[in-house]
């Protein structure tokens, strides 16, 4: 009778906090909410198990190690916020994008050509010290993103082309841009890195405040990244072109019916994740190396993808996902000598097909 | 003159043929009704069995069996998700190339200690020793088993009873139901079936280059699934679309980097296919159920 | 002799609607019945759990007196029962021909095909895509493909209702011929002639239960329509005279996909409707307003501007649309009514103050909405899919006519709507035309036009058919130009004879 088509990661319980203002948005179903998410990762985490005994290691020895290195200690703790940095900003970023129900693949080519543009803007000379500099290289960063971003949502809106197909295929240009940039005077000669940004430009290691992260890379990007989180959210909830993403996503022949413009609504939420990735280099290049590197985005991009998909695309929702995946992705390294690191991507990829699983199977009944 | 043009038709063919089999393989799904973003991974998953088993068997006849079964057990996960587990056909199809990518890659480690690729192997024997480069693409038993996939592929899917039922789980799954046959059944048999083309395409790939490199599928799977769209859906017309990649990919290799940069001319297939893609939008017309699971209950539709 | 089909308390409830309650009647071989009842009563979804597509709750369905396995279209086709649908189980992009021996074995199906369209008098082109047939093709191909798989048991859904009436008089001379083979045939409709011509027997369904199934010489159309609405029926929405003020909208010369040089002016306190059978161009002409789509010729007025709604959004935001589905169209149905209430307008004052939201308008104005148009439940923090056809009608109508519009675009505004809203909805429309505005009403409805419109144009492929001022309406001539049996319009545009397709 009604339409009951499972919409992925909508939670049909965002309606009801539409009338219970923000206290009520944050509390709004996130038990339900919640269940997908753990039987996913409780499943992921069995398999897993399964997975290294068959390597011929103990399951409990692998998450003894896992857990050890990761949130064991506070290095392991400055590790693991180190990597879910970007993984906040590109998990905002397809989240972003879904309110409108676009798919954003892209944000791997976003990152990485916002993080050039870090680096670039960060060490050309007479920039202006902290935090101004730092303000420009990030403004700059998020322009980049945002113009390769409206690329897909352009295409969309014009010609009718799939965003998911121009985004992927735009990643693969933007590798290929990357490296012709760098040979072409940005990197330092013989090397496939920038040369190092302005004293300005730089962010502060968390372990110059807190010795205890013992030279552990993060840093107070950290902070960039949950500010846009609360930022994001608030920006959903308060502003009418917030709503309007979200009325066009939910209800799209609605929205168009009732006169909301779809083509400048698809480029906006394009172009909003797209900056938002752009900024997905912050952590590494204004806070850890200072300069830029060839691959330095380690599949963040495309973690961000699993990111926002269990955080069910709400904006606050993606600093613990962000922290969960940042977790797997350094563990990798952790138990690198038990197991081939892979398996922690491969059990990544087994939670996301667990997620999507559950979440229909649960969505599903609440309607 | 001639030897020249035919060298580089046959590099183009060669060039051309994943993508061909690949974008074959997703209309199957498609034309079902199931997107299948999932030919990446099925690519890469296909071009590690047939390597695996070649390696492990020395034979590469069983290669090309274990390739493509590699492919389809991929593609019969992205079924069971997708169709009887009714997930997110593009979710499921992205988790599932990074599953195969985490994968392989580990499989690197575990079987041939390494992490960028695996030993080196002879391919399948080529029939004959001819000199020019054209004859000996036509004395590869896999173009001949190619090029017989393609047009078995068209027939399959325009002059069968199984091809009709499947193109009515795309195009009116209630009618299909109404009849009494099952149309999750012909679905799950596209998937499988882009599975095992899949799979083949990677077996390719990693017969012409003796062995498999880590992330060697390198966006071929998503050319591919452009070159469906361009192609309407329709195997010939999916195999001439990506003769029009295959050529882009060969002026690559071809143009000398001194007149335009080599890492330039590295993204010339991605912005062709944006292009056409970009440009061709309006006058393709998808399966028109397609990534909707099946609801019988779901009132009128 | 056992009935060829007989209910036994069946029950089907979806969510919180309660389709069919504890439905029990049956029907027998040689036998035509009929089913009627409002929209909404329960026909359709029993039709489907008899053709195996819905899933009883509870209850049992008999066939030959043998209890059948429900919810199986494949078992139900076994046991010789074949529905042809109302929206039609049609594959659009596959032949005739393909689409009626799909599934089964198709040997030798040319030469049988052949044969049973001789015998029974169905012409219709097989090797064409039947998304490119006319809809009373479609259902000759869709009959077709039951008497090729030689089912005992038809169900035909709303069979008359895109079919001209030369082809209604063929459509029963076949069933009568099929009931005198022993088959039985289910023939659910609305149209209460039609079933008083043809049926047997009648059911009828009101609001999900069975309240009578008796011969047809037992009943008179009269107390048919008693037992349909529940009690007399009720009075039609009064109508007064009015003089119409200044033209508000108007189209000169629009033309679109089938739409064809379509002229129409809808004048202050005037209803306009448009009428025609679905398809030939009220889909264009309600694009061409919206702005979905620029138009390929002519030009809209809108008081005395002329006005381009596929670049600008001003005219769109300025007037009120009612949507044809309330569903997809109307409503973002996971939203509550609080957002649906001000669905376009949100961003502009006074819902959006200084870029910031502003909830508690928002709210006001749901509560408002819902307050005077008698939404139930009152309950503005549900999401719209919590609510039922007729009260979601009722709230996207409050939402659209508290803009208080110059110009009120109505596209089916009653279809799939219980009486009690469908009266409501009337009266509102005509107290908007009291209160000055112009309302354009598109509706497939004759009976709804000749309530409400003050002027009746007719389309038959894309062009007025039929044009009349409400006093002049001749009912015979409307229904024959909407089936495109001549009938010159009163503006002297002739009945396209040109392929409109």
């Amino acid at each position: 009778m009604t339409a009951r088509r499972g919409t992925i990661g909508s939670g049909g319980d965002v309606a009801a906090g539409g009338t219970r203002g923000l206290g009520g948005l944050l509390r709004a179903g996130w038990v339900v909410g919640l269940a997908p998410a753990v039987l996913a990762i409780g499943g992921g985490l069995l398999l897993g198990g399964v997975l290294v005994s068959l390597l011929g290691v103990s399951p409990f020895e692998f998450y003894g190690v896992l857990a050890k290195g990761t949130v064991g200690s506070a290095f392991g703790w400055g590790q693991v916020l180190f990597r879910a940095t970007p993984l906040v900003f590109t998990g905002l970023s397809v989240a972003f994008a879904f309110q409108a129900r676009l798919f954003n693949i892209g944000a791997e080519g976003q990152m990485l050509l916002g993080g050039l543009v870090l680096a670039w803007v960060g060490a050309s000379t007479g920039l202006p010290g902290a935090p101004l500099g730092v303000a420009l290289a990030l403004l700059a960063a998020a322009a980049m993103g945002g113009l390769w971003g409206a690329i897909p949502g352009l295409l969309k809106a014009k010609t009718g082309s799939h965003e998911v197909i121009v985004t992927i295929l735009l990643n693969f240009v933007a590798f290929a841009l990357v490296n012709y940039l760098l040979t072409r005077g940005l990197a330092l000669p013989e090397t496939v890195r920038t040369a190092e940004i302005q004293e300005g430009a730089r962010l502060a290691r968390l372990t110059e405040w807190f010795p205890l992260f013992r030279g552990a890379p993060v840093n107070a990007a950290l902070f960039l990244a949950c500010g846009a989180a609360v930022a994001l959210q608030l920006w959903l909830r308060l502003s009418p072109h917030g709503l309007s993403l979200q009325l066009l996503g939910e209800g799209p022949g609605a929205a168009r019916y009732a006169g909301l413009s779809v083509g400048r609504l698809t480029v906006l939420a394009m172009t909003g994740a797209g900056a938002l990735a752009g900024l997905g280099g912050a952590s590494f290049v204004l806070g850890y190396k200072y300069y830029f590197e060839e691959g330095f985005t380690g599949g963040a991009g495309f973690l961000g993808i699993a990111v926002a998909l269990l955080a069910r695309n709400r904006a606050l929702w993606v600093v613990p996902s962000a922290l969960f995946f940042g977790a797997l992705s350094y563990g990798g390294f952790v138990v690198n000598r038990l197991v081939p690191r892979e398996l922690l991507d491969v059990l990544q990829a087994v939670i996301l097909l667990l997620f999507i699983l559950f979440d229909q199977r649960l969505g599903r009944k609440r309607t | 003159m001639i030897e020249l043009a035919l060298g580089m038709i046959a590099q183009v063919l060669r060039i051309s043929v994943p993508y061909a089999l690949a974008a074959i393989g997703g209309a199957f799904s498609e034309r079902g009704g199931v997107i299948n973003i999932a030919l990446e991974g099925i690519l890469l998953t296909g071009a590690f069995g047939a390597a695996a088993v070649t390696i492990a068997t020395g034979n590469p006849w069983l290669g090309v069996i274990g390739g493509m079964l590699a492919g389809a057990l991929l593609a019969g996960v992205h079924g069971l998700v997708t169709i009887w587990g009714r997930a997110d056909q593009i979710l499921s199809g992205l988790a599932l190339n990074l599953l195969a990518l985490g994968a392989t890659r580990g499989g690197l480690k575990i079987l041939y200690d390494s992490a960028s690729n695996s030993d080196r192997f002879e391919g399948v024997p080529a029939l004959g020793r001819p000199d020019s480069a054209f004859l000996s693409l036509l004395g590869q038993p896999l173009f001949l088993l190619a090029v017989a996939v393609t047009f078995g592929a068209h027939a399959l899917l325009f002059r069968t009873r199984f091809g009709l039922a499947l193109r009515a789980a795309g195009d009116g799954p209630r009618a299909l139901d109404g009849t009494g046959l099952s149309v999750n059944l012909h679905r799950f048999g596209g998937v499988l079936l882009s599975g095992f083309f899949g799979g083949l395409a990677g077996t390719w790939l990693v017969m012409e280059q003796h062995s498999f490199t880590d992330g060697m599928s390198n966006g071929r799977g998503y050319i591919a699934l452009a070159a469906m769209i361009v192609g309407k859906w329709r195997p010939l017309g999916a195999a001439l679309a990506c003769l029009l990649f295959g050529a882009a990919e060969t002026l690559q290799i071809r143009v000398d980097s001194d007149v335009v940069p080599t890492q330039l001319l590295q993204a010339l297939p991605y912005i062709v296919t944006l292009i056409v893609l970009a440009g061709w939008i309006g006058r393709a017309h998808p399966p028109l159920h397609l990534g909707e699971p099946y609801e019988r209950e779901k009132g009128r539709s | 002799m056992n009935p060829a089909v007989e209910f036994v308390e069946v029950t089907k409830r979806f969510g919180a609607v309660t389709a069919n309650e504890q439905v029990g009647f049956a029907a027998h071989p040689g036998e035509i019945h009929a089913l009627v009842g409002e929209n909404g009563a329960g026909k359709s979804t029993l039709m489907g759990i008899l053709a195996g597509f819905v899933q009883p709750d509870s209850g049992i369905v008999r066939i030959d007196g043998v209890p059948a396995p429900v919810g199986s279209p494949r078992a139900m086709l076994g046991r010789g029962v074949g529905i042809c649908a109302q929206h039609f189980h049609q594959v659009p992009t596959l032949t005739g021909y393909e689409n009626i021996v799909l599934g089964t074995m198709a040997v030798g199906g040319r030469k049988q095909l052949g044969a049973l369209m001789k015998r029974y008098g169905l012409d219709v082109p097989l090797d064409v895509p039947v998304e490119r047939l006319s809809l009373g093709e479609q259902e000759r191909i869709e009959i077709l493909k039951l008497l090729y798989r030689d089912v005992r048991i038809l169900i035909l859904d709303e069979p008359t209702a895109v079919l001209a009436a030369s082809e209604v008089r063929a459509l029963f001379q076949i069933l009568r011929r099929l009931a005198e083979e022993g088959r039985a045939v289910l023939f659910v409709s609305h149209k209460l002639p039609e079933v008083m011509e043809i049926a047997d027997r009648i059911t009828v369904l009101r609001a999900g239960r069975v309240v009578a199934s008796r011969k047809k010489t037992e009943l008179t159309e009269d107390e048919l329509v008693r037992l349909i609405v529940g009690g007399a029926p009720p009075p039609p929405a009064r109508w007064s005279a009015r003089v119409p003020g200044r033209p508000v909208l108007e189209t000169r010369g629009l033309s679109l996909g089938r739409l064809s040089r379509f002229d129409v002016q809808v004048r202050e306190g005037q209803i306009v409707g448009v009428g025609g059978v679905e398809g030939n161009g009220q889909q264009e002409l309600t694009h061409a307003l919206l702005g979905y789509r620029a138009p390929e010729a002519g030009t809209i007025h809108y008081l005395d501007e002329t006005i381009r709604p596929w670049k600008s959004r001003r005219f769109r935001q300025s007037i009120g649309v009612i949507p044809e589905d309330r569903q997809r169209e109307g409503l973002v149905l996971g939203r509550s009514l609080v957002e649906n209430g001000v669905l376009g307008r949100h961003d502009r004052a006074p819902f959006t103050q200084s870029g910031f939201l502003r909830w508690g308008r928002m709210r006001e104005h749901a509560e408002s909405i819902v307050d005077v148009y008698q939404v139930r439940p009152e309950s503005i923090g549900l999401p719209a899919v919590a609510f039922s056809g007729g009260n979601q009608q009722r709230f996207i109508a409050g939402r659209e006519l508290t803009k208080k519009p110059p110009f009120l675009l109505a596209i089916h505004p009653t279809r799939g709507v219980d009486l009690k809203a469908t009266q409501f909805l009337h009266g509102r429309l005509l107290e908007e035309r009291t209160n000055g505005a112009a309302v354009l009403l598109v509706s497939a409805d004759l009976q709804e036009l000749q309530t409400l419109a003050d002027r009746v144009l007719i389309l038959y492929r894309g062009q007025v058919a039929y044009a009349a001022n409400r006093e002049e309406i001749d009912p015979d001539r409307m229904q024959r130009a909407l089936l495109g049996l001549g009938g010159v319009s009163r503006s002297g545009a002739a009945p396209s004879s040109g392929g409109a397709r």
